[in-house]
């Protein structure tokens, strides 16, 4: 799209042109542009600049905006340069504000917006079913030549796995791809070659191309690493290329480090090797369209695709959801754009109102600067400047001061993020975050540009009206004007107020976040954490045949019992939050429903005092050639079996498709635990015998030990180490560890927005110590006379905090009022503690009442000062 | 205020129409004035000025000549007046008064 230069302008901005300018001025103006924009071969930028001086012009008055402007900017520099204070508290306020919506919205660009880092990056799409696959990789080969609307499809499947360098283990992210890969998305390595043609086929030599990352991290940048041998997943491969610095892959959130070609990767080559027309594993694709194509075309021509794969197949469930065709940007990992969307919309609201509150503290420094400032503005009035002049000219002030507060805001964005990096859990294979980067592109930059003038015309606005409204004569004669100040007052006081109550809504919605937290961390996980400890471990297949890892899981077991400290062990597939999924129905011809399933021992249930209600474990009766047996939990008996005994009854076992379906009797009912998080509902969830069923070579050694499970750590590791360098070894942790990480969301959260409140509040009372100070220094004659008439400084002190407090309370009963809306949103993150909860609310009210007092005691102190006779004085 | 005072940026503007001659209209103006001062000109401003201009009664413009290549849209032909003229000879004038005796270091005779 973007490729092709396109004769038409900016829609939006000649429509804008004839908009404002109107009339035949603009019939004029649009005509010479669109002349000059031909000539030129396009530039939008151009155009739209073009287009603003036009705009700007004619919003000026006189039509002289452009050249007053500069003298504007000058006279600008120059106040400030000469309050520097003022200036300099002003562009900090702004910079707290302005950076954290620009670490928020760089993060929202990442996950959201940014482009791939390859060339023409609009051209490239994703095609997939919901977030699955959209084809096999058979189909795939069929098809992929056959298309016109695409210039070339490539295959992939992203896979988390293992690579050995020099004997050091390494878990990767790699993508699995065919051989154009790399020539669909126009990358060349910056290094040997990319796939070729030849490396598409079973009998191929393995080739890798690896990451910048890995290339630096292991073998410090060398050139000869091309043509060295690595391991990946137990089988040799050959380094022919080193991917760009910038390229991290097509599966953003995760970082790919190596890229594979599918036809000689270990899982599937034996299959593709013996027979030609094998489906082969689900693949997503990504393609690159042809010139001059557009989605809808794509989109058109693989539903034909589709329609003739469904033919081909019609039963198969995979493809009653439609291909779907979207252009790549942000993550393209749908379910994870979709997972963090809350979050993302909790955080940009959040981010906005620091940035409001931010903005009403600079205008209510702008207004009491007006105030000094009144007698300038009445002379520049007397002397024939126009009010529009003048206007003008705060704003200009106004976008100064943003600008000032952009650029630190920018360098405060990188510390910001980096915080916000480094409270993410530092691993955490599922959600893969961390790779979390400010990247100040040019839609950032655009972005801040954008809140930094929409900053200053938010706070500059208000004190330009109000230095134009003022009445010359008094004010030139060095008194202020009657009606100017109380105005003025007003106007500080309901900022205050609207800060007061902002703040609030922020510190009500981190008490509830962390009230969620407290109520997550009771949350009974169903299954007992104290004392247990695991390891998990991973035989792969081309190391093990399912025997030799059943002996090797066998001798660990019975090894890490004896182990001192150790009071039982067992083996479990799953651990919590990580787990497998199959298919079962009650009947054969019923179609699957898709539902979870753990591995075990049969002392898993004892393990974890996860009781079974009926029913029995199993037992070295139930071998691989027996009648398979399963455990189901309560809510499978209870919605799958509604009313009757389940013991005895038949599942059946396996989605359609890869492995015939096997019939499973029930043995036995284990009471419901949390399978995945802490939040989640019940759900049916069925357990399988290990040495029944042998699953992929996953397993989680677990060990109940008499002390501190950590002491066990080193043992553990030794005794995992015994097993040889072909067995995997993956993290260690205590299950207690592990229910805590899982929570490390509403952690995030929590902490996020009490930052942010922190920031708020922080904020709000600098402003309302402001207003309480000016008040005391407008009202010290009247003070005076008070005290000279007998008044006592006590009851000096109580009409200064009285204001502090009335305004406060004016905030406060606001603030609760918005924040009871405003938490309802927050709902789905409040692990079930209502929205309305009393304590956060009072909490904050109280908390926010002794801060007034706080902000409003060091100008009352300083009330109580004022000597009668020198305040009267000016009498 | 001085009313034929001319402003430097109006002064280029008034040239240009005037060495363009039948062809002055806002495309060429501005490739003039960018190609012999090497300044990047706004529309907004060239037409700001052009309208300055008129007004003070130098130039004059009319419409005309909607070709396909500016979306069917007229193009506004300007023309010096006479008084546009005699601005620019008391300018040109006026600033030849001032340099007349002044040398510039490293600058040729004038």
């Amino acid at each position: 799209m973007s490729d092709m230069f396109d004769p038409r302008p900016p829609r939006i901005a000649e429509r804008l042109l004839m908009k404002i300018v109107g009339g035949r001025d603009a019939e004029v103006i649009a005509g010479d542009l669109r002349e000059a924009y031909s000539d030129r071969g396009g530039g939008r930028l151009w155009y739209c600049s073009q287009v603003a001086s036009c705009l700007l012009v004619r919003l000026s008055p006189h039509r002289r905006l452009v050249p007053d402007l500069r003298y504007d900017l000058h006279y600008a520099l120059r106040i400030l340069r000469r309050n520097p204070g003022y200036a300099v508290a002003a562009m900090i306020c702004l910079a707290l504000g302005i950076g954290v919506n620009t670490t928020i919205f760089s993060w929202l660009d990442e996950m959201y917006l940014r482009r791939l880092p390859v060339p023409d990056p609009t051209h490239v799409v994703s095609v997939d079913r919901a977030g699955g696959p959209p084809c096999s990789w058979r189909e795939y080969r069929d098809f992929n030549q056959s298309l016109s609307s695409f210039s070339g499809i490539a295959a992939l499947i992203p896979k988390g796995t293992y690579m050995d360098i020099d004997r050091v283990n390494d878990q990767i992210h790699a993508e699995v791809v065919s051989a154009n890969y790399f020539h669909v998305l126009g990358i060349n390595p910056k290094l040997g070659r990319p796939f070729l043609p030849s490396d598409d086929t079973p009998a191929s030599d393995r080739v890798v191309v690896m990451s910048d990352r890995v290339w630096s991290r292991r073998f410090q940048r060398d050139p000869q690493a091309i043509g060295k041998l690595i391991r990946i997943e137990d089988r040799w491969y050959r380094i022919v290329g080193v991917a760009p610095p910038d390229f991290r892959g097509a599966s953003a959130p995760l970082a790919v480090d190596a890229w594979v070609p599918l036809a000689t990767y270990p899982h599937y080559q034996p299959q593709l090797a013996a027979d030609a027309s094998a489906a082969g594993p689900g693949v997503f694709l990504i393609g690159r369209l042809a010139a001059s194509q557009t989605i809808a075309q794509a989109s058109a021509e693989l539903d034909v695709v589709d329609a003739r794969m469904r033919q081909a197949a019609p039963k198969n469930p995979r493809l009653s959801i439609r291909m779907s065709v979207r252009s790549i940007a942000g993550y393209s990992w749908a379910e994870a754009r979709r997972g963090l969307l809350p979050v993302a919309t909790l955080l940009a609201a959040v981010a906005g109102i620091v940035l409001l509150i931010a903005c009403i503290n600079v205008a209510n420094l702008l207004l009491s600067r007006a105030a000094v400032r009144q007698r300038e503005m009445s002379v520049r009035l007397a002397l024939g400047a126009g009010r529009g002049r003048l206007i003008r000219q705060a704003i200009t002030e106004g976008l100064v001061l943003a600008i000032g507060g952009a650029g630190l805001g920018i360098t405060l964005g990188f510390w910001t993020n980096q915080l916000i990096g480094a409270m993410l859990p530092s691993s955490n294979p599922e959600l893969a975050i961390h790779t979390l980067y400010l990247d100040v592109n040019g839609r950032v930059m655009a972005f801040t540009a954008a809140i930094s003038i929409l900053c200053a015309l938010l706070f500059s606005i208000s004190p330009a009206l109000e230095n134009v409204r003022a009445d010359l004569t008094p004010t030139m004669k060095g008194q202020s004007g009657p009606g100017a100040g109380a105005r003025q007052s007003r106007q500080r006081d309901l900022y205050v107020i609207a800060q007061v109550a902002l703040s609030l809504v922020l510190l009500i919605a981190a008490g509830l976040l962390v009230r969620a937290l407290q109520q997550a961390k009771s949350t009974d996980p169903g299954f007992a954490t104290d004392n247990r400890f695991y390891i998990r471990l991973f035989t792969p297949e081309g190391d093990f045949t399912p025997p030799a890892a059943t002996s090797l899981y066998q001798r660990l077991l019975d090894e890490a019992r004896s182990l001192p400290g150790v009071r039982d062990a067992t083996l479990s597939f799953a651990v919590f939050g990580f787990m497998d999924g199959d298919c079962a129905s009650i009947t054969q011809a019923e179609s699957p429903r898709k539902l979870s399933l753990n591995v075990v021992e049969s002392n898993y249930f004892n393990f974890v005092r996860v009781p079974l209600l009926r029913g029995r474990t199993f037992s070295s009766a139930d071998r691989p050639e027996s009648p398979r047996v399963i455990i189901v939990n309560e809510t499978m008996a209870r919605r799958w079996w509604p009313g009757e005994d389940p013991i005895g009854k038949t599942a059946w076992l396996g989605c359609d498709g890869s492995k015939p379906r096997v019939p499973a009797e029930v043995i036995g009912v284990a009471r419901d635990s949390k399978y995945g998080s802490l939040d989640e509902q019940p759900r049916p969830f069925y357990f399988v015998y290990w040495r029944q069923v042998w699953w992929n070579g996953f397993f989680a050694l677990m060990l109940h030990t008499a002390g501190d499970p950590h002491e066990l750590a080193q043992p553990l590791l030794t005794l995992a180490r015994t097993g040889g360098p072909n067995l995997r070894i993956y993290e260690m942790r205590s299950l207690n560890d592990l229910v805590a990480l899982s929570l490390w969301q509403v952690r995030w959260q929590a902490g996020l927005l009490a930052a942010f409140s922190l920031l708020a509040i922080v904020l709000a009372t600098v402003g309302l110590y402001g207003v309480v100070a000016y008040m005391v220094a407008q009202r010290t004659r009247e003070i005076g006379i008070r005290m000279a008439l007998g008044a006592q400084s006590i009851d000096v002190k109580w009409i200064v905090l009285g204001r502090g407090l009335r305004l406060t309370t004016i905030g406060i009963l606001l603030g609760l009022v918005l924040s009871a809306a405003a938490t309802q949103l927050l709902r789905r993150f409040l692990f079930g503690v209502s929205p309305l909860d009393p304590a956060p609310f009072t909490a904050a009210a109280l908390a926010w009442i002794l801060i007034s007092m706080l902000a409003s005691y060091l100008p009352a102190r300083r009330a109580t000062r004022v000597d009668p006779v020198v305040a009267l004085r000016y009498e | 205020m001085a009313r034929d005072h001319l402003g430097e940026f109006e002064q280029i503007v008034l040239l240009s129409v005037m060495r363009l001659g039948e062809g002055a209209y806002g495309v060429p103006i501005r490739h003039e004035i960018q190609n012999r001062t090497g300044r990047q000109v706004t529309v907004g401003a060239l037409y700001a000025t052009l309208d300055r201009l008129e007004a003070k009664g130098y130039l004059r413009s009319w419409f005309a000549d909607p070709t396909p290549r500016r979306g069917g849209r007229s193009k506004r032909y300007f023309k010096l007046l006479p008084g546009g003229l005699q601005a620019l000879t008391e300018y040109k004038a006026m600033l030849d008064q001032m340099w007349r005796g002044v040398r510039l270091k490293g600058a040729p005779n004038v």
